[in-house]
């Protein structure tokens, strides 16, 4: 094939990969509003809006350079607003055969997952301001940090870990955001109660959750196959391939393990289960052969569904489960290529070394627990800082009156849902 | 009130107890009492057996000096016959210290007379649910009480009532059929509640279509216990991590040997004369009988035991426990009870019907 169509082949699927992550954001809109309560529907459904446009301006402006600009082991320190000083001003991407506005479009569409997951611990008590907020310094002192040290020239990258499309890079930040932000929110209302035992605030709409869950999974082949960012070698296909073993696995172990261990074939935990597994075969997708996938994805589905049981005892109110789904599946997936990568594949990949199962020993195990470390203590550190600081000037969450009223109508004026929450208003519109 | 030295001296005093406040006075001292005897499984059968007693005594003493207080008021013409009669655990001789009530009246009377008969029956109705609930009985929170008039009816409007249930037409007429099949008398003319219910259960007996229908209603109530042996709790709520006795196995196995003692046509009313009786009439096994009765009776001592346990007014019907707070040896027979009960609901589901 000629130059000219490897070009025109490989820009058409970046773009196309691209939108698919990018619909991930309506995934993200519907998991989440179908996860939390009528009144809070629309905030919490229109956030999403606005996190995903915080993040195109600020990516563009900033963190798209101090992520893959040219810089030091920690940081880009060139390329704002995606200008090119100099050939080098993007060598670490120069693996990609396509022009700079999709890698920045593909790249950009990530770190609004990132952001889009950190919002869970968030969910139904933060106030609007600290979405822009902290929204604007995610995206600029965060996430391009780690992305920087994994995938933009960094000193984990330079150690050969192996996070393909981002269990660490994007879940696992976001997630360790959402704990920070669930542990110094507090728990909602209601949700525990004197002897601190919790109650169960159910989401409005378990048909939401689950097409949100469905749009997720149809956008992780943009995620995961689209990371290839090249169609020539088919490559794309075979990752697909372990992405879609997973899910399947991690559905399957999650509503088997929900069953199990409460009794009931809980929806919302398969739904978990089938985002848990997408999570964890994230960084392992290249890397692992289909029985290992399958096996990545199963333990993350059933693992994650038992943290999530455990955390809400121990008296965390997590609404949307972001860390255990997002955290500790981001964890068990990184981790897994220090166990599961296949020599074949890894030579293909050319990223790091072989797992201890395929007698590669533990030094992957030891640079995949590393980048793990790394990451979650530089994103705890800093997110605690930042929200720390935001709780001791403006506040982070909303008045007691204005969450149990909602956001709805605290924060934007309307209900998701007039007719159910305040019939009053569309009274008149209706007695036409 | 002293609390009293043995249940000779409970049963004496009740019977002679004289106003509600005294009667009220004997129930409260049912705690410390218990306290001071014996709990173990081996004095299980016994402890029901006094506790009953000293519960229908008490009912009935209420009941006497409610019909007074009906003819003091001079309403209405008392019927030529009328039984007070309870359901549930009451009727079934399975009551612990504290439980809400679950009663209803069956009562017959000349044409001529029914205005009058039913006035009376309807104050008799509201006085006895009132004083039940002054000496420590919580009213129904199902309404399954006499003052309720699908609980009280001439023995011609239950036998109408009870065939509307026999055709099964919702849920709640399983519901319904089921509680009525305990019903056992404590006032009155006790051979109306004797011939209803013989009426009854012929009735049950010889429709298989009702009897697919119990089948069908008691096997919706899954034992929580999994493969494993792991027990599942409350995850929400006030209850969070830890497990209701009587939705969790106590009715399940309940209702599993009604069913089988209704399709047998038995009249007995407790779970263990069931048993008993299934065993004689050679459809349970001596194993399966030893091993059912074993576990009944293990379920009963934890209920009891339970329900001495401090847990404040608002909580005294409550039969949620703790499984960690059980010895190794005590959460070993809950287990192998919730066990039984799954298999005694799975034997009955693959039966035919109404075999």
């Amino acid at each position: 094939m000629s130059e000219k169509w490897t070009f025109m082949m490989d820009s058409l699927w970046v773009v196309v990969a691209a939108v698919l992550v990018i619909g991930m954001q309506a995934g993200f809109a519907l998991l989440e509003a179908g996860s939390t309560r009528m009144k809070n529907s629309g905030h919490v459904a229109g956030k999403q809006i606005v996190s995903f446009a915080i993040v195109s301006i600020a990516f563009w402006a900033f963190g798209f350079g101090l992520t893959f600009g040219d810089g030091n082991r920690f940081f880009g320190t060139s390329g704002w607003f995606l200008a090119e000083s100099s050939k080098k001003t993007f060598a670490s991407l120069d693996w990609a055969n396509v022009p700079l506005s999709l890698k920045f479009l593909f790249q950009m569409a990530f770190a609004g997952v990132s952001l889009a997951i950190a919002w869970g611990g968030f969910a139904e008590r933060a106030k609007l301001s600290v979405y822009f907020i902290f929204g604007t310094l995610f995206t600029v002192i965060i996430y391009p940090v780690i992305g920087h040290w994994v995938w933009g020239g960094g000193w984990l990258g330079s150690m050969g870990m192996q996070d393909f499309a981002g269990s660490t890079v994007v879940h696992l930040q976001g997630a360790i955001a959402a704990l920070v932000a669930t542990v110094l929110l507090g728990p909602r209302i209601g949700k525990f109660n004197k002897d601190r035992t919790p109650n169960l605030i159910p989401g409005h709409n378990q048909v939401y959750t689950v097409l949100g869950g469905l749009l997720l999974w149809v956008g992780w082949f943009g995620f995961n196959a689209g990371s290839t960012m090249s169609v020539g070698d088919g490559f794309f296909g075979y990752i697909a391939l372990t992405t879609n073993l997973a899910a399947a696995s991690g559905a399957i172990a999650a509503i088997l393990t929900a069953k199990l261990l409460t009794g009931k074939a809980d929806i919302p935990a398969m739904v978990n289960g089938v985002l848990a597994a997408l999570v964890a075969i994230t960084a392992a997708c290249a890397f692992v052969e289909p029985w290992a996938a399958v096996v990545i994805g199963a333990v993350a589905g059933a693992f994650t569904f038992w943290t999530s049981v455990f955390f809400e005892k121990k008296g965390m109110d997590d609404p949307i489960f972001a860390f255990s789904v997002h955290g500790i599946a981001g964890m068990i997936g990184t981790i897994s290529t220090g166990l599961f990568a296949s020599p074949r594949l890894v030579e293909k990949a050319g990223v790091g070394k072989a797992g201890l199962f395929y007698g590669g020993g533990f030094h992957q195990l030891y640079v995949q627990t590393i980048g793990v470390l790394g990451a979650a203590i530089y994103v705890a550190a800093i997110s605690f800082i930042i929200l720390f600081l935001l709780k001791k000037t403006i506040g982070l969450r909303v008045t007691a009156e204005q969450e149990i009223s909602g956001l709805d109508i605290s924060e934007h004026g309307s209900y998701g849902y007039p007719e159910h929450l305040d019939p009053s208003l569309t009274k008149k519109a209706d007695s036409f | 009130m002293n609390v009293p030295e043995n249940w000779e001296q409970v049963l004496h005093i009740i019977d002679y107890a004289q106003s509600l406040d005294e009667l009220k006075r004997i129930h409260e001292t049912l705690i410390p009492f218990l306290k001071q005897q014996t709990i173990s499984v081996e004095e299980t059968e016994r402890i029901y057996s006094f506790l009953n007693r000293a519960h229908r005594g008490m009912m009935k003493r209420a009941l006497e000096l409610a019909e007074n207080r009906v003819i003091q008021e001079n309403a209405g013409k008392r019927p030529d016959k009328i039984s007070w009669m309870i359901m549930g655990s009451g009727a079934r001789c399975e009551q612990t210290v504290w439980t809400d009530q679950d009663n209803g009246i069956v009562y017959s009377c000349e044409n001529h007379e029914r205005d009058d008969c039913e006035r009376f029956v309807e104050r008799f109705s509201e006085i006895g649910v009132e004083y039940f609930r002054k000496i420590g009985y919580p009213l129904c929170p199902g309404n399954v009480m006499a003052t309720n008039p699908r609980w009280r009816q001439s023995i011609e409007e239950w036998k109408i009532t009870l065939l509307e249930y026999s055709s099964g037409t919702t849920f709640n007429s399983m519901k319904f059929l089921f509680i009525a099949i305990d019903m056992a008398p404590i006032y009155g003319n006790v051979e109306l509640v004797h011939h209803l219910r013989e009426w009854l259960i012929l009735n049950v007996k010889t429709r298989k279509s009702i009897l697919f229908q119990l089948k069908d209603a008691i096997l919706s109530h899954e034992v929580p216990i999994n493969l494993f042996g792991k027990v599942f709790t409350e995850r929400w709520g006030e209850y969070s991590g830890q497990f209701d006795i009587k939705t969790g196995v106590f009715s399940q196995f309940v209702n599993a040997i009604k069913f089988l003692a209704a399709s047998s046509g038995y009249q007995e009313t407790s779970t263990l004369s069931r048993m008993e009786r299934l065993f004689k009439d050679g459809k349970l096994t001596a194993p399966m009988y030893e091993e059912l009765k074993e576990a009944f009776t293990f379920l009963l001592f934890l209920r009891v035991k339970n329900s001495l346990a401090e847990k404040g007014d608002s909580h005294s019907l409550d039969q949620h426990i703790f499984l960690n707070r059980l010895s190794a040896d005590s959460l070993k027979r809950l287990k192998q009870a919730m066990k039984i009960t799954k298999r005694l609901q799975s034997s009955i589901y693959k039966r035919g019907d109404g075999d």
